[in-house]
């Protein structure tokens, strides 16, 4: 493969227009927008930041750092578990499923672009029930492919998620352009603290403790009418 | 209330499932109880042992008419949980044993010097074909309490299980809310493989509620969780009926199916204890019904 510039492998990974279907998510933010529990920029920072800090930074984040250790050292079956781990740890349905639809399609999406015989094996474990192949887990495989390192893959799947969830916001109306930049520079200073703690966590560390918002995520598919699909 | 002391005399010995039979005497239980089944099919406390703050009660039939589970309580003499304290306890049900286990009253988790804290440990198993439904009363996470649970259960394919869990974050009347250290729990629930089946690790902090995350979250500040396994089960129908019910009392809840088994997962807030314990309630009986087991009795308290 030939060797590009990692900060522009970073942008291309953790841009709105890459491909990998996980900006069709809005993790309950449409439920709680609906319901009313969510009507301000204020609320959609208090929205994010416990999402960042009690779920996504303390569970995803760590799988997704296990992975990436397991793949830089090659090592499938440490993938596999944290692929597993995860996947049993992720409570909710809607959630389960949109994780493995957007690692599918981040997959497909990197091996069409990358040429990476660790990624085309691990699709192989897909296709066999092998391990279920959340977007996390894919994510910190592609940021190996592509030579980011673990904390410019952390930073990259966290932005994503950010700029994911704020674009949800806007798309949802509870949230202007000049406010989601103020929230984006917020979440900013916070990724950096986030991935650092992240870092220092095994998989059997991972918690998560977002009960209104798992209530949301789980209530979304009753929604009578959606954008999103969680 | 009809309530039948087991007659030790009818037991048959074949039938308690060799796994359990010997009492773990490797790590130190504070509760330990063994579940096994006798000739005339029912179920019954084959070993227990018991020591600060335990006790057992002796096992009841609270239904007449099943005299095939076993309804105990666990009771505790101490005045809650406290700073250091470390307790065990294990719970195991044999081959086609069923038992209802609860407890008499809230467990309070009282003020804790800054970095301390209780730990509760429970370790629990479920043979073949075997039934647990395990609803403890609330916990209560008193002002700079700290409290860590953990529970391991190993679930046979054909083992059911009903665990439910209410925090309340504070006492709330005298206006003591989210103001304890930390509340963690992890519940890992296993084959008897050893493979994971699906695992639950919550960890709440007073301060996020009293912060910048009270605006959203603060009307209904008491959460409960229910988790059931209940093999051959149509859910799909339970977790209807749990919406409507949550809907019609005006409190917020919902469920979700769990992975790698036939279970759901429910998180319920509200702003008082009653209706949750009533929702618990209300899913149990419903539980029995769909799988064609006998109402749930009144459970005095």
């Amino acid at each position: 493969m030939v060797m590009v510039d990692s900060r522009l492998a970073l942008m291309q990974l953790s841009d709105s227009f890459f491909p990998s279907g996980s900006f069709t998510l809005s993790h309950g933010l449409e439920a709680m927008v609906q319901t009313d529990q969510i009507r301000s920029a204020q609320d959609v920072e208090a929205f994010l930041q416990l999402l960042l800090h009690n779920k996504v930074g303390c569970s995803d984040l760590i799988a997704l750092i296990h992975a990436y250790r397991a793949s830089a050292a090659n090592d499938l079956s440490e993938i596999r578990r944290a692929d597993q781990q995860l996947y049993a740890q992720t409570l909710i349905q809607a959630t389960r499923e949109a994780q493995c639809r957007s690692g599918q399609a981040l997959l497909l999406v990197a091996q069409s672009t990358w040429n990476d015989a660790q990624l085309v094996a691990f699709q192989e474990d897909i296709d066999t029930h092998d391990t279920p192949g959340l977007h996390p887990i894919v994510f910190a495989m592609v940021g190996r492919a592509v030579h980011l390192s673990e904390r410019d893959t952390s930073f990259a799947f966290l932005h994503s998620f950010v700029t994911g969830l704020v674009g949800a916001a806007i798309r949802l109306g509870v949230l202007g352009h000049l406010g989601a930049q103020s929230i984006l520079y917020k979440m900013a200073l916070e990724i950096e603290a986030i991935a650092t703690q992240a870092s220092a966590l095994s998989l059997e560390d991972m918690w998560s403790c977002t009960p209104a918002i798992d209530i949301a995520q789980m209530s979304h598919q009753r929604l009578v009418s959606k954008q999103f699909s969680t | 209330m009809v309530a039948q002391l087991i007659d030790p005399a009818s037991v048959n010995p074949a039938s308690v499932n060799p796994a359990i039979a010997a009492p773990d005497q490797s790590s130190q239980k504070h509760l330990s109880l063994q579940i096994g089944l006798d000739q005339f099919n029912q179920s019954f406390v084959y070993r227990q042992y018991a020591t600060y703050p335990f006790r057992l009660s002796r096992s009841l039939r609270l239904d007449p008419t099943d005299t095939h589970r076993a309804y105990l309580y666990i009771m505790n003499s101490s005045p809650g949980l406290l700073a250091g304290d470390q307790f065990q306890i294990s719970v195991r049900l044999g081959d086609r044993t069923s038992l209802y286990l609860t407890d008499q009253s809230a467990t309070k988790v009282h003020q804790m010097p800054v970095a301390q804290f209780a730990r509760l440990h429970y370790d629990v198993e479920v043979g073949t074909d075997a039934s647990l439904e395990f609803l403890p009363e609330p916990i209560i996470l008193y002002r700079d309490a700290s409290l860590e649970q953990t529970m391991r259960v190993t679930l046979a394919p054909t083992g059911s299980l009903f665990l439910s869990e209410i925090i309340v974050p504070g006492r709330l009347a005298r206006g003591e809310c989210f103001q304890f250290q930390r509340y963690f729990n992890r519940l890992q629930v296993y084959t008897p493989a050893g493979a994971l089946v699906f695992t639950d690790a919550m960890q709440l902090k007073g301060q996020d509620r009293c912060g910048a995350y009270g605006s959203i979250f603060a009307p209904q500040p008491i959460l409960a969780n229910l988790i059931l396994v209940m093999p051959g089960v149509d859910l799909q129908s339970l977790a209807l009926d749990l919406e409507q019910f949550a809907q019609k009392q005006a409190f917020t809840a919902a469920s979700s199916a769990l992975p790698n088994c036939n279970g759901l997962l429910v998180r319920a807030m509200a702003s008082n204890v009653p209706v949750l314990k009533a929702y618990i309630s209300h899913a149990l009986t419903q539980i029995r019904h769909l799988s064609s087991q006998p109402a749930l009795p009144e459970i005095p308290k």
